[in-house]
């Protein structure tokens, strides 16, 4: 394990080292991963004390998240913002208090598998990413930085320094729904985010972003032809009804240890529902 | 495998040790430390038994590094209190009889104090909320919770 003094020292350690060397920040997956042998790493960098890059900053309509952020941090941020209670609303339900305390934004995104409750949710912010080495950054959007599960576009000597996203106006509202066999310490067995954006007459939906743990594959995405589908309608019963029907058809889940294909498709339905419905009373003010 | 000198204070003492990499939090506490009221129950983050806090918050000190607690505060159920002096969070778990094979209680317990340290006047919700990270396996909730809110009374009685 390296303990670098500074951002500039870990960069260059991983340029360095490039071969056999992860960074670590929580170690909330990481460690749990290598105690369970499904991960080697001859040598660590830990990330964990790098202050630099642990902020949550709201600047010129633009949200800015350090990667070392914890999830404990987001309690308490902004929470009367649509942006604030999203967080606050996901870091209720994200592991338990004692993994809150050290699991970090950019360690749940780096981990990159449907178990992540963070990916989906800056997902449906359309979040962009910026990646970090000795003498260089990179910004592109959270999806392309997914490459696969537990694959990202990092490479060797990079890191991800931070998550950015548009701080979501007065006439939009977001929300995250996640169902586990519990409330605490459990992985979503679906998990639905709903960004919705109003016209100023708050009658028709003028932004839609809808996020899945799971849609296709085993990593978070956006159900685009939900979106595309509410995009222009008026916000009521009848659209939220037709969302649902739209998402059946999109979805391919499978079966695993933890639920079947079939209940999982019939809970996003339900998750959908509820995410819209939410989304739609705050814009509506009920 | 490369060695490290970790400074960290536990239970109020200043610690200077030489840990390995591999090495968590978990370890030095118990094995360097001599500290067994820090159980080891899953070792994979999922069961609480392990927790402790640091610097003012829960953690499981199986998913810590113990070079990642470098430089860190850390407490401990031998910190909370003593046979003569226990913490009202302990008093009020006695009274309630809420332990049963006790194996989770010293989690409990400070995952109770960190509760009532940041919120003195909690609901049972909050307290639910606290202890959720902590799995008691004799399914002994009720009796803790409503321990925890007997403890919130006493120390808010106290503070007058």
């Amino acid at each position: 394990m390296y303990v670098p003094v500074s951002l500039d020292d870990a960069l260059r350690y991983l340029e360095e080292n490039p071969t056999d060397t992860l960074p670590i920040a929580g170690g909330t997956d990481l460690l749990s991963r290598i105690n369970r042998k499904q991960v080697s790493a001859k040598n660590l960098v830990d990330l964990s004390g790098l202050s630099e890059l642990r902020y949550i900053k709201r600047e010129n309509g633009k949200i800015s998240i350090g990667a070392m952020t914890t999830i404990a941090d987001f309690e308490g941020q902004e929470s009367n913002s649509a942006w604030g209670e999203l967080l606050n609303g996901v870091a209720k339900k994200f592991g338990s208090p004692n993994i809150r305390t050290v699991a970090t934004v950019g360690g749940n995104i780096c981990a990159a598998s449907s178990s992540e409750d963070l990916i989906p949710v800056f997902l449906a912010l359309d979040a962009k990413v910026r990646t970090i080495r000795t003498g260089g950054a990179r910004e592109m959007s959270l999806q392309e930085f997914l490459v696969a599960k537990r694959k990202t576009a990092l490479d060797p000597d990079e890191i991800l320094a931070e998550v950015s996203f548009t701080e979501p106006n007065a006439l939009a509202a977001c929300t995250f729904e996640k169902l586990g066999m519990r409330n605490t310490l459990i992985i979503a067995l679906v998990s639905v985010t709903a960004f919705l954006e109003a016209d100023q007459n708050r009658s028709k939906i003028e932004r839609a972003r809808i996020a899945l743990n799971r849609l296709r594959g085993k990593i978070p995405e956006r159900a685009e032809s939900v979106e595309k589908e509410l995009l222009g309608q008026k916000l009521s019963e009848q659209t939220i009804k037709t969302a649902g029907e739209l998402l059946e058809k999109e979805l391919a889940l499978t079966s695993d240890s933890r639920a079947s294909a079939e209940y999982r498709c019939e809970a996003a339905k339900v998750l959908l529902r509820r995410a819209l419905m939410h989304c739609q009373e705050k814009i509506l003010g009920k | 495998m490369a060695k490290h000198l970790v400074k960290l204070n536990v239970n109020g003492r200043d610690h200077a040790l030489v840990v390995e990499s591999s090495e968590r939090l978990l370890d030095i506490l118990r094995d360097r430390l001599n500290l067994k009221g820090v159980k080891e129950g899953c070792g994979t983050g999922d069961c609480g038994a392990c927790t402790v806090i640091m610097d003012g918050r829960l953690v499981n000190s199986c998913l810590v590094l113990a070079v990642q607690a470098r430089d860190k505060k850390i407490v401990t159920i031998e910190g909370v209190g003593t046979r003569e002096r226990l913490h009202p969070v302990q008093k009020a778990i006695m009274k309630y009889n809420a332990a049963q094979c006790g194996f989770c209680i010293p989690a409990m317990v400070l995952a109770g104090k960190s509760l009532l340290d940041h919120n003195p006047t909690p609901s049972s919700e909050d307290i639910k909320e606290a202890i959720s990270g902590v799995l008691c396996r004799c399914t002994g909730y009720y009796k803790l919770v409503e321990a925890i809110q007997e403890a919130a009374k006493e120390m808010s009685g106290v503070k007058g």
